[in-house]
């Protein structure tokens, strides 16, 4: 990944008024949502929950501006201060975040943990307090969520290959995160029903009941014809489950999921994740990243490892999960916007001016859209008339 | 070029094979299309009119949808020789789509200037599971893209040669795909303008060529122009525009809002609605799984794509954003162009409304298979990339396999009722029990789940019995009752709480008009079946 510098002086002063903007969009985006007066009463949120929920309401909020934090600070160590200060506007400024933030979703805090762990490898002059974010952040991971006990491996093992951490700091790592983890194993023995259920909570991508129905159906319908014996080989229960998380991994990667409203944000909403606009300087921070894959490889393997939980989910892509890998869309969109609008050359600044118009444009729909239509299109699916 | 020549027939036997084999019964029945296209080509052919009497049109109104003219002339030469059937109304769209693998070639080598790359693009096309699927039965859009083809080619070819044949065959091309299929018309303009733009240095040395070019499409297109401005066009626009469509209206727009008449309105909401669509299109359900719609919604059929051409297509887009490979802006461009029309109307993913997009994407995949022996090559030992070739053979003949069991088990059974599976048997009962009845009356609306489809079997009777096209256009057809029909055939609804008491009459209707068990068992004549084992007709007659 490369330092672009910003060409011109005024220039250099967007992305801080960018990210003032962005914060004050976000507070404006909060508000008009619904989301509060529909889960008094409780759809959203666990009857668990009923009690706290607006403690649970503002820790979020809270948690999303400490995220932005957060990814301030590791954009700017592996990109540069513009691209840091865009990256937390992004994650500001764009529905995403606040529909998952408002609705109380455990995986803000899984983020919030990732980007801490991400950022304590990225401390180089006090050691201590890099192992002690690494280990307190691993730690909280894996008391979390089951998921975790397999992302979290990758995530070590990527950043050891890309030699983000040392195999001296690696050993002692991993020696504290193993005393640390005893008595999640004596759990684990202890408890083995429930971490089954808990497994089955969260892993949920063969559940689907549709999906054997057809096979028994495709399965019958070949069985009566010539292609009976072919068939068991060809098209069976296996081959159908691989096809069926082969099209959830892909979907993690295609832009219809993050920058339009076809997976639903928490199952009604008519909001992008990310604005429409910001596709074009992605693409162009797409290109930029296959340009340099071979320096960025590891690191990439370790992003694409927090794709995890929403292909592993029945309903995939399933934005909420997907919220924890939010960060390396606005840290690529950012790296675009940056090389976008360094190049003075004609069609980039066409580019520019395109995508800051189909943001405005998309956020003064999406603005008085939320208080006008999302109250009736929550009601609408979840059927609260 | 003698083996290039030998692998291209080779591809194009294979192709054709694919493509004709069993024509005439898979799709198991001629749909609503390709009965009422084939019976004004039948008219065309006997009277020089359409069925309403309009003399050689240029936009046939046939079922209120004004159908393209290539088409339905296309068929006229087919139906002379073979006669008013299945293969005659198939054999042209075939014919088109097994002249498009060699053409793939020749356009695929001016594209991207290698043999080997271009030869894979035709085979993958004489394979591809999006082309065969619309080749085996009408389909103007088949037939657009063989002259979006065929126009580009000789675009390109007059680019670079400058010689002045290849502007008349472009235009003349680039027209007829205009006058094929409807998408066509938005696409074509555009491409041409945008390709104008990306060669604009050519463009330059080649001023006369392009004016000349520019005069003949413009002159050529004048009745589409009129049409789409004044005439029936804009009702057909109108009909397909995505602003009607359901998903919009009920889930989005929830309801008109008239307090915020600019800020979320309904034509910036949508422009997101819009985005959505277009990017649907890039959706691997769509792409790799079930976008051939050949099987029940929601379940995995056919893509437009195979699925083991996944690692091509991602190297193919790789290689063209790394590598400066010749005319890379135009593949992306087609490709992006060629969705837009598309996405403007209001059906969820068509695989129709894209097929002139195929080409650049099967160019895409064979750049990526080549670009995928190398980096195997180069990565692994001689006798690991053997293994991997292997392990990627047993992929693919795994994928073919369940391509050719869609095709011949779950397509009849999952699919029949679109093509109107059924009919053509109630309407051959109907010609040979004609004299016995003072009176047929055929109900309109089928459906397995509910009566919802709305059928024209009074085209399928013309069709079928090959009536007489001149009489047909000077008969009265709407009954003073307000029902339509002709001879002894009457299309209306059957209410059998009336219709039970009339005699010497015969009705012919689904289970839904035609309730079993309201009916004596001696009154029902014939039950027709769908491949599903769906009961879709009862044929009655009132004792």
């Amino acid at each position: 990944m490369h330092n672009a510098i910003m060409p011109e002086k005024s220039l250099r002063s967007i992305p801080i008024i960018a990210f003032f903007i962005a914060l004050l969009i976000k507070i404006l985006l909060i508000v008009d949502l619904p989301i509060v007066d529909i889960n008094k009463e409780s759809l959203l949120v666990t009857e668990l929950l009923n009690f706290s929920f607006y403690i649970q309401w503002w820790v979020n909020i809270l948690f999303g501006v400490v995220i932005a934090g957060l990814i301030y600070y590791i954009a700017l160590i592996i990109l540069g201060k513009s691209q840091a200060l865009i990256a937390a506007s992004l994650y500001l400024v764009n529905p995403w975040s606040s529909y998952i933030e408002v609705s109380g979703s455990i995986y803000i805090l899984d983020l919030l943990l990732f980007l801490s762990l991400f950022s304590g490898f990225l401390i180089k002059k006090n050691s201590r307090l890099s192992l002690g974010v690494i280990l307190v952040s691993s730690l909280l991971l894996m008391y979390t969520s089951i998921l975790n006990w397999v992302i979290l491996p990758i995530i070590i093992f990527s950043l050891y290959k890309s030699g983000l951490i040392q195999g001296k700091k690696l050993k002692l790592y991993l020696f504290l995160l193993a005393i640390f983890l005893l008595p999640l194993l004596f759990i684990t023995f202890e408890n083995s029903q429930g971490i089954r259920n808990i497994y089955s909570n969260e892993i949920t991508v063969f559940s689907d009941v549709g999906l054997f129905n057809t096979v028994n159906k495709y399965r019958g319908e070949t069985k009566s014809s010539n292609f009976s014996t072919i068939g068991k080989f060809v098209e069976n229960k296996y081959t159908y489950l691989t096809e069926h998380l082969l099209l959830s991994v892909m979907r993690q990667f295609t832009p219809l999921t993050y920058f339009t409203p076809q997976f639903r944000l928490l199952g009604f909403s008519f909001s992008p994740p990310v604005f429409l606009g910001f596709l074009i300087p992605f693409f162009w921070g797409i290109v930029l990243w296959l340009r340099n894959f071979k320096k960025s490889g590891w690191l990439s393997f370790a992003a694409a490892s927090l794709m995890l939980p929403s292909i592993l989910t029945k309903n995939s892509p399933d934005l909420a999960r997907l919220i924890l890998f939010s960060p390396v869309i606005f840290l690529i969109t950012s790296e675009g916007i940056i090389d976008v609008t360094s190049d003075k050359r004609k069609i980039y600044r066409i580019l520019f001016f395109l995508t800051i118009a189909l943001v405005i444009l998309q956020l003064f729909t999406v603005l008085p859209d939320i208080p006008a239509r999302e109250l009736q299109r929550y009601q609408m699916v979840f059927h609260q008339k | 070029m003698k083996s290039v020549l030998i692998f291209l027939i080779a591809f194009t036997i294979l192709g054709g094979f694919l493509r004709l084999a069993d024509i005439t019964k898979n799709p198991v029945s001629l749909n609503i299309d390709e009965v009422a296209i084939g019976y004004n080509a039948y008219s065309i052919l006997k009277t020089g009119r359409d069925e309403y009497g309009q003399f050689l049109p240029l936009s046939f109104k046939s079922t209120g949808d004004y159908k393209n003219p290539v088409p339905v002339y296309s068929m006229v030469p087919s139906i002379a020789v073979f006669g008013l059937n299945e293969f005659g109304v198939r054999l042209p769209t075939a014919l088109f789509a097994i002249l498009t693998i060699p053409l793939s070639f020749f356009l695929f080598f001016e594209i991207t200037k290698k043999k080997k790359t271009s030869l894979i693009g035709s085979f993958l096309l004489s394979i591809s599971p999006w082309h065969i699927y619309y080749s085996r039965y009408l389909s103007d859009t088949l037939i657009g893209t063989f002259f979006v083809m065929l126009g580009m080619l000789a675009f390109l070819r007059m680019l670079s040669t400058g010689k002045r044949y290849w502007v008349v065959i472009s235009s003349l091309a680039l027209v007829l795909s205009m006058y094929s299929y409807h998408p066509e018309r938005i696409f074509v303009p555009l491409f041409v303008g945008t390709l104008l733009i990306l060669k604009k240095g050519i463009v330059k040395l080649q001023k006369t060529n392009i004016v000349i070019f520019t005069i003949l499409c413009a002159v050529l297109v004048l009745p589409i122009v009129y049409s789409m401005v004044l005439g029936p066009g804009a009702a057909r626009a109108q009909m397909t525009w995505m602003g009607n469509d359901i998903e919009f209206t009920r889930n989005v727009l929830v309801k008109p809002l008239l307090e915020i008449p600019v800020l979320g309105s309904k034509s910036l909401l949508l422009f997101g609605f819009w985005a959505r669509k277009y990017l649907n299109y890039f959706d691997p359900a769509f792409l790799f799984y079930n976008g051939l719609s050949m099987t029940m919604s929601g379940s995995y059929g056919l893509g437009i794509m195979y699925l083991f051409e996944i690692p091509w297509l991602i190297l193919g887009i790789i290689t063209l954003i790394r590598k400066k490979l010749s005319n890379n802006s135009l593949i992306a461009a087609w490709i992006l162009i060629g969705i837009f029309p598309a996405s403007l109307t209001n059906n969820e993913q068509h695989s129709g409304r894209t097929l002139f997009i195929l080409p650049m994407m099967i160019l895409i995949s064979a750049i990526g298979l080549t670009e995928f022996i190398k980096l195997i090559k180069v990565f692994f030992k001689p006798y690991l990339s053997n293994i991997i070739f292997v392990i990627f053979l047993i992929f693919i003949a795994w994928n073919l396999t369940l391509a050719l069991i869609i095709y011949s088990v779950h397509f009849p059974k999952e699919q029949g009722e679109a093509f109107m599976e059924g009919t053509k048997e109630t309407v051959e009962y109907a010609l040979a029990n004609e004299n016995n009845y003072r009176e047929i009356v055929l109900d309109p609306y089928r459906g397995i789940e509910a009566p919802y489809i709305v059928s024209i079997p009074h085209m399928y009777i013309l069709f079928y019995s090959k009536y007489d096209p001149h009489t047909y256009q000077n008969e009265v057809k709407m009954r003073p009752d307000g029902s339509f029909g002709f001879s002894k055939f009457t299309i209306r609804r059957i209410d059998w709480r009336v219709d039970r008491y009339k005699k010497d009459t015969l009705f012919i209707g689904s289970p839904w008009s035609l309730p079993k068990q309201d009916i004596k068992s001696e009154e029902i004549l014939k039950k027709v079946y769908l491949s599903s084992g769906d009961l879709a007709f009862l044929i009655v007659a009132a004792k």
